[in-house]
């Protein structure tokens, strides 16, 4: 699991069925005191995160695989939690 | 999934049988600064990769791929595939918070 904020989403053209009906989100992965650490990356997004809340990014494709019920989505990127900002230290 | 710039394409004159029907995409992945809407070329620093397309995307698109064992799991059985074009994007909202 990953520390990373939502900088954004997408939306597409042509995509795989698994992704139909579910929101990508563009999550720049943060280091521990919130600095951006590489390039963005995208993920499935069923929590409703805002723009630039801070999350829990997994990269775990069997839980992935489960949410979107379909055992052949190619997906593997999932929002499983918004971070609380009382008493955390963001920039 | 990352996101990359469709930059070419690859044809085989013989293949695994899963090939068949299907591209091979040459994928440049996106900087920060081309999410943003910076042009595509010149292109982003890293390397490119060949991306397995099921769904047509052309030169120029910009297509979210998923690597590794994900990459496999829209196949039946085992598949030699390292890379898949799961979407072809539409439009970017991307806004960093401004510091």
């Amino acid at each position: 699991m990953n520390y990373a904020r939502i900088d954004g989403n997408i939306t597409s053209a042509a995509c795989h069925p698994s992704m139909e009906g579910f929101r990508t989100v563009i999550c720049q992965p943060l280091d521990a005191e919130g600095h951006e650490e590489g390039a963005p990356v995208l993920a499935i997004d069923c929590l409703g995160a805002g723009l630039h809340q801070r999350v829990i990014l997994s990269t775990d494709g069997s839980s992935t695989r489960e949410l979107v019920r379909d055992p052949k989505t190619p997906l593997r990127n999932l929002i499983v939690g918004i971070v609380d900002p009382v008493g955390a230290s963001h920039p | 999934m990352r996101l990359g710039t469709v930059i070419g394409r690859i044809t085989l004159s013989q293949m695994e049988p899963i090939y068949e029907g299907a591209s091979l995409l040459i994928v440049q992945p996106l900087s920060r600064a081309q999410f943003a809407g910076a042009p595509a070329v010149p292109l982003a620093k890293g390397s490119s990769l060949i991306v397995f397309d099921q769904l047509g995307a052309g030169q120029g698109c910009i297509i979210g791929f998923t690597e590794g064992a994900e990459a496999t799991q829209p196949f039946t059985g085992d598949a030699p595939v390292d890379a898949y074009n799961a979407c072809i994007v539409e439009r970017i909202n991307y806004t960093p918070p401004v510091n």
